[in-house]
């Protein structure tokens, strides 16, 4: 919700692996979990993935209207009940057998803060960040210099501490940036900047219209539906920011947008859940779970814990999206 | 000329004829054989033919893995003693049937790979080579003999 999914993947498997091999568990499963659900919470808040921002960026929502937008709980609040759903529906297929542990000392790790200054700084930093994003509307500047310039000022902070915090170089915190992701989005908002001047999108919108006119409803579900197994085999962002888009045009025609940006915005992140191709965060996890493990992961391995996952997640979210948003 | 020739089985009719007729070659040619198996990994649900039909927890996963590799193993093992062979049997968790059947050829140090055309994938009237056999042929660093029915 807070911290890119990729990243967050990337935090939770060093606290994850351990446990899993203190707890002799499998450790495909659990760092898979870890992955659907970073990608999963990463659209409940405004920072946490690519998608919200792009609603940002297209349709001007706010940090706050993630959590409750007219008047009606938004992103959070139905993600958040949904991966609770979730978690349980998935902790009694795939997990009811592991051993239980009462505490964290049964297992034997000792785990502790190489350098609490650091640590501290980075922490604050990133609170801070967080705090001046929520608060975006009131100091008036655009999300990606806030990100930016907490970024920036926590490099320069870091190196006026100099040796007390050993942190990495300020040239070698920007080789670590993931280029070819800066890029690729770089490439994917001009590709479809040019699908919108071309007015493909509002032919796109035309298209539509007839479906949201005559039954919302029923124009939400097929939306909502067509959406997850496409985003599970096509890249999630290109669909969704196309789609935003079209949504946006459907709006100036005189169809109600919101329930519909969420409800995309919803199925696009589940659904990207369902193999690697929908989304990047999964190839990291299943990188890391076959490090682990030592072996390949089979396609069959991965969807028996994919396709349930995907499966419980978008029918809650379909279930609360329709009765609180579209109904 | 072989010393030492792995038998891998998925199970199949066709795989334990060819089995059969692997450890018939290695009475005849003086040599040893290693039955192998490789069972695919635990996953809560189970499949038959590409089809959910069951779910198990891990600890159930193993025991049913290690019913199964006896059962197919042992079919092989029989083979052997009847025909005064000598046998291992060995059985690994793999969904990556061909590199473990390359990775089992070598840790054994197994001069031969005697193997069915054709397992229980793939439509058996359409291809000339499963496509596992085809990955051990491509491979393979010893000779491949295939049995074909």
């Amino acid at each position: 919700m807070f911290v890119d999914n990729v990243v967050t993947i990337l935090m939770m498997a060093p606290v994850a692996l351990p446990l899993a091999r203190a707890m002799r568990i499998p450790a495909t499963p659990v760092i898979l979990m870890i992955g659907f659900g970073a990608n999963f919470m990463g659209t409940a808040l405004i920072i946490g993935d690519l998608p919200p921002q792009m609603l940002h960026s297209v349709a001007g929502a706010e940090f706050f209207d993630f959590l409750w937008h007219f008047g009606k709980p938004s992103s959070f609040p139905i993600l958040m009940a949904t991966f609770l759903v979730t978690l349980g529906a998935m902790y009694s297929y795939g997990f009811r057998g592991a051993k239980r542990v009462a505490s964290p000392g049964e297992l034997g790790l000792d785990a502790r803060i190489p350098n609490r200054l650091f640590a501290a700084v980075v922490v604050a930093w990133f609170i801070g960040t967080v705090l001046a994003m929520s608060l975006r509307e009131y100091i008036g500047v655009k999300l990606g210099f806030i990100a930016f310039a907490g970024a920036l000022s926590l490099m320069l902070v870091l190196a006026l501490l100099g040796d007390r915090v050993k942190a990495a170089s300020f040239e070698e915190s920007i080789q670590a940036l993931d280029w070819r992701a800066v890029f690729f989005y770089i490439a994917l908002f001009a590709l479809v900047g040019g699908l919108e001047k071309s007015h493909v999108l509002a032919m796109l919108a035309d298209a539509m219209k007839p479906l949201f006119e005559q039954d919302y409803a029923l124009g939400a579900t097929v939306l909502y539906w067509v959406t997850v197994p496409i985003v599970g085999l096509v890249e999630h962002d290109a669909y969704i920011l196309t789609f935003l888009h079209a949504i946006r045009e459907l709006g100036e025609a005189g169809i109600e947008p919101w329930p519909l940006y969420w409800m995309l915005l919803w199925s696009g992140t589940l659904g990207s859940n369902l193999t690697v191709a929908g989304a990047p965060a999964l190839y990291v996890a299943l990188s890391l779970a076959e490090k682990e493990e030592k072996r390949k992961v089979s396609l069959r391995e991965f969807l028996s814990w994919s396709v349930p996952f995907t499966l419980v997640c978008s029918l809650v979210c379909y279930a609360l999206g329709m009765i609180i948003w579209v109904l | 000329m072989f010393k030492h020739i792995l038998l891998p089985t998925d199970g199949s009719r066709l795989s334990l004829q060819s089995a059969r007729a692997g450890v018939l070659l290695a009475k005849a040619l003086g040599a040893r054989v290693t039955a192998f198996f490789a069972a695919p990994p635990a996953t809560p649900i189970l499949y038959r033919a590409m089809l959910p039909v069951g779910y198990a927890t891990p600890g159930e996963h193993e025991k049913m893995t290690r019913k199964v590799a006896r059962k197919y193993l042992g079919a092989i093992e029989r083979a052997a003693a009847a025909a005064g062979v000598r046998c291992e049997a060995l059985s690994v968790t793999s969904d990556f049937a061909a590199d473990a059947i390359l990775k089992a050829a070598a840790r054994r140090r197994c001069d031969l790979i005697f193997m069915a055309s054709h397992g229980r994938r793939g439509l058996r009237r359409a291809s000339l080579l499963g496509s596992e056999t085809q990955k051990v042929l491509s491979l393979a660093p010893v000779p491949v003999l295939v049995y074909r029915a």
